[in-house]
């Protein structure tokens, strides 16, 4: 038998014992015991986690070091690829595992922090909020006049990532105005490089993308405008981020929790996005 | 580190291995002499369905019509149907087994859900030789583990992976000959389907695929694995012939907004059929993307259509469009199976497809010109009929709401009841054509859904825009329904019912039965001409597969593979109530005559 095989028939054995045992599913004391906090982050998520090099780096890879740092725990990390919906990534993280048989994680981060889906996600468990996110334009001064609205935009042409937010966002926007207007990639950073080469006046994301990746390129802010969206639309255009455990496992997250609520009272989580060149905004009510 | 570059081992190699030794020339069962002279021809392949002694292609021959001119099986002695063998698949991947096995020269290949395939004896049921898949870590298959069968062409038999690869193996000893990516895993690719053997190309489409995909048909060469076209389907992108750009397919922003048809869906991912006289290939394609219609104003080209493509360049030679503007999920993936329809006199070289979105769609096959659409569900609201020129007349207030309007505190916008459900009158599961009786036989589905915008949706931690749905059973005791329809009429012969959704393909046979499997764990034959249920056998668990027949040693044997799984278990509401307590299986059964009934 290989060693992927014994490690698969392990899982299933955990699983199996799940119901009659809890504490195989790796509460805090478990989590403890073996010193190790396995934490789970997406691929291809800039700033938040990406690869440079083959190395995972971004404010939550620094995070999620500085969460096992604070629990006296060593970081086992692994970036995972997003599938359809965030429901179905923290089943494939944390809860039901893949196809192959991959370990499961013990903490998942940049999970939406929303009431509604974390009823229909009975099987984890949300953390405290750590982050407000929102969606915004930048613009190229010079290349389109100043804007304050969508309605602003008019006939500008738009670099989108497809598929995200900020694309749901703008091609319901305004009855549908603007969906003329949109070029579209298959990724953030495409549609950002793409809009720093001088491609459209205008690029969407969220605040925390465009400002990373406008830093990661060295570009002067002088010369970008940065415009959050308000909208009345089916699209939130803000919302917070919270981490996850499996829903038997809420003593770990209480503690990852607490981490975080020092983090940004101390000022670290501000200065984890620092240096990325990302403004931090806490979540609301904080 | 990256972590998806660890592979699972193969378990399949000491099979293999051991499997190999046991076919050396010296293993006793004696091959007959066609076996040597370099397996499977082109000949082989066109003439399948006229040759039962095998079974070399998905569907029963290239026109898919599953019927086979055997008939010793008959509405008589089909009472006396006894098992002969049964092979287990093994392990603990049960669920989801949708192979529609092959046969030749004593062995029996059958392809098993998790990406496997076996060799088995096909006259005693003894594995020769088994193939794992190293499926890799983080691999994300939308819609389920299955696999729905192989192809067999000269020495190889051919079959794709969930992890998007193509694999060729010799047939004879499992080893794999080549293995090519047919899209990459990791922005949700997969495949599922059987590859088609067309003039010595492999042809295969593409499954799943989150934004980006546009579906492509693609062929390559058989015996080396490189490609020699690629057709997208969605109208402004390039098709390419011997590593060169070739035509467009369509005309850039003919039927498409913006720069939306770049990544406009169309996923082609249930495989096709071939009309060896005409040289055309019929392929389906997938719902088009965004989910939600009114962010795509048009007929969005060609998603939810069929395409007849020259294989020999990969040309659309013409193309017919089911849903235009799809607003429902109605993928128009569902198989174009060419046949001979007699009206008024006259042969008229006719196709036909049980599309997903509830009608019965007769064409001229040889330029796509559309004759009639009749429902073959009840009950359907989404469009009140085809009209004179194939193109349905939609019900307006029946289209999922626009999100743009969408009001309220969820912003949920307009629940609609559309019928049929996503999941469609009839999904992948394979219709059959009788020249016999003259029927098409249609394994349906009866069922609508409620459908509305779920502005609670988030994709890799953002707020989108998403779809939520309910599946409901339109009628209070059964779902699945089995129709024989005259394609010259449109009326139904017969039908029947079944508690739960129907999810197996069909076989006719010149002995005047119709085989197909349920949910509920049995292979069932019928009368073709009747409908009259003359015998079934429970093998344990759900039937989602296409039955087989072969003749072999002068005897009619008919095979099916077992094992519940697939898109129906994945959802839940009222249909759930109707498969509730099936168990997982994974196996193939092997049926015939008890030897005295069948030399009466």
């Amino acid at each position: 038998m290989t060693r992927s095989l014994r490690r698969r028939s392990l899982l299933l054995a955990a699983s199996w014992l799940l119901s009659a045992a809890p504490a195989l599913s790796r509460p805090l004391d478990e989590v403890r015991a073996d010193g190790t906090l396995r934490v789970a982050l997406y691929d291809d998520n800039a700033p938040f986690s990406a690869r440079k090099d083959g190395k995972p780096t971004g404010i939550e890879v620094d995070l999620a070091q500085a969460l096992a740092d604070a629990l006296k725990l060593k970081l086992d990390l692994r970036l995972v690829d997003a599938g359809e919906n965030s429901d179905g990534d923290l089943r494939l993280a944390l809860w039901r595992g893949d196809l192959a048989g991959s370990a499961l994680s013990d903490v998942m981060l940049h999970v939406p922090a929303d009431r509604i889906f974390a009823q229909r996600n009975e099987q984890i468990f949300t953390t405290r909020p750590y982050l407000q996110q929102r969606l915004a334009l930048a613009w190229r001064k010079g290349a389109t006049e100043d804007f304050e609205t969508l309605g602003d935009v008019g006939k500008t042409p738009i670099d989108v990532e497809g598929n995200s937010a900020s694309d749901a966002m703008l091609l319901t926007a305004n009855g549908g105005q603007l969906r003329k207007n949109l070029k579209h990639f298959k990724t953030f950073d495409e549609a950002a490089k793409a809009f720093l080469a001088g491609d459209a006046p205008i690029l969407a994301g969220t605040r925390s993308e465009i400002e990373g990746a406008l830093s990661a390129a060295g570009t002067a802010k002088e010369g970008i405008g940065l415009t959050q969206v308000k909208l009345a639309g089916p699209i939130k255009t803000s919302w917070e981020l919270c981490g996850a455990v499996k829903s038997d496992s809420r003593d770990l997250g209480y503690a990852i929790g607490d981490a975080m609520t020092a983090m940004i009272d101390n000022g670290t989580m501000k200065g984890l996005f620092a240096k990325y060149g990302v403004s931090y905004e806490p979540p609301a009510g904080y | 580190m990256r972590m998806r570059t660890q592979f699972l081992a193969a378990v399949g190699l000491a099979a293999l291995a051991a499997g190999a030794a046991s076919l050396s020339p010296s293993a006793k069962e004696p091959e007959p002499a066609a076996a040597l002279g370099g397996g499977v021809t082109e000949q082989d392949i066109i003439n399948d369905a006229k040759t039962p002694g095998d079974v070399v292609t998905y569907g029963l021959g290239p026109k898919g019509q599953r019927y086979s001119p055997l008939k010793a099986i008959d509405k008589e002695t089909v009472k006396t149907l006894v098992p002969a063998w049964s092979f287990s698949f093994g392990g603990e991947k049960q669920r989801g087994q949708e192979s529609q096995a092959l046969v030749k020269d004593g062995t029996l290949y059958v392809t098993g859900s998790y990406s496997r395939l076996y060799a088995v004896d096909s006259r005693t049921g003894e594995k020769k030789w088994e193939y794992n898949a190293r499926l890799p870590e983080g691999i994300l298959p939308c819609c389920d583990v299955v696999n729905r069968g192989a192809a067999l062409y000269k020495d190889n038999i051919y079959f794709g992976t969930l992890d998007a690869k193509l694999v060729a193996l010799n047939a004879k000893t499992g080893k794999v000959a080549w293995r090519k990516d047919i899209d990459d895993f990791k922005s949700g690719y997969s495949y599922t389907a059987a590859p088609m053997i067309v003039k010595g190309k492999i042809i295969t489409g593409v499954s799943g695929g989150e934004f980006g995909v546009v579906g492509r048909i693609e062929a390559r060469d058989a015996e080396t694995g490189e490609i020699v076209w690629k057709r997208p389907v969605i109208e402004g992108h390039m098709g390419e012939l011997n590593g060169k750009p070739s035509t467009m397919t369509g005309k850039t922003n003919e039927t498409w907004p913006g720069d939306m048809w770049k990544f406009g869906g169309g996923a082609t991912w249930l495989g096709g059929t071939y009309d060896p006289d005409l040289n055309m290939i019929y392929v389906g394609t997938g719902n088009p993307g965004p989910w939600n219609s009114w962010l795509r104003p048009g007929d969005n080209k060609w998603s939810a259509s069929r395409l007849a493509i020259n294989p020999d360049n990969g040309e659309i030679v013409w193309g017919f469009q089911t849903t235009p503007h799809d607003g429902w999920d109605f993928d128009g993936v569902n198989e174009f199976v060419p046949f001979d329809m007699q009206k008024d006199g006259k042969t008229i070289k006719a196709g036909a497809t049980a599309d997903r979105n509830g009608f019965f769609y007769v064409l001229d096959r040889t330029n796509g010109k559309f004759i009639s659409a009749t429902p073959f569900v009840n009950k359907i609201n989404w469009a009140s009929g085809i009209d004179k020129d194939g193109r349905p007349i939609y019900n307006p207030e029946n289209r999922p709401g626009d999100p743009s309007q969408a009001t309220g505190d969820e912003k949920k916008g307009k629940s609609v009841f559309a019928v049929p459900g996503f999941l469609g009158g009839k999904n992948w599961n394979p219709i059959g054509y009788s020249p016999d009786t003259k029927l098409f036989y249609i394994p349906s589905n009866e069922w609508g859904m409620d459908i509305w915008n779920e502005p609670v949706n988030y994709k890799k931690g953002a707020a989108y825009l998403g779809a939520g749905f309910t599946i409901k059973p339109t009628f209070e005791d059964h779902i699945g329904s089995l129709k024989a329809i005259d394609p010259a009429t449109g009326k139904v012969a017969w039908e029947y019912k079944n508690k739960a959704p129907l999810w197996a393909g069909i076989l006719t046979t010149g002995g005047g039965l119709v085989f197909t499997g349920t949910p509920e764990g049995f292979l069932k034959a019928f009368d073709a001409k009747t409908g009259e249920e003359l015998w079934k056998f429970q093998v344990g668990t759900g039937v989602v597969s296409s039955p087989i027949t072969w003749e072999q040693d002068g005897e009619q044997w008919v095979g099916v593979t077992a094992g519940w799984g697939g898109a129906v278990p994945l959802w839940g509401g009222e249909v759930a109530k109707t498969t509730a307590g099936i168990n997982q299986g994974g196996s193939f059964w092997a049926f015939k005559l008890p030897k005295k009934v069948a030399s009466r």
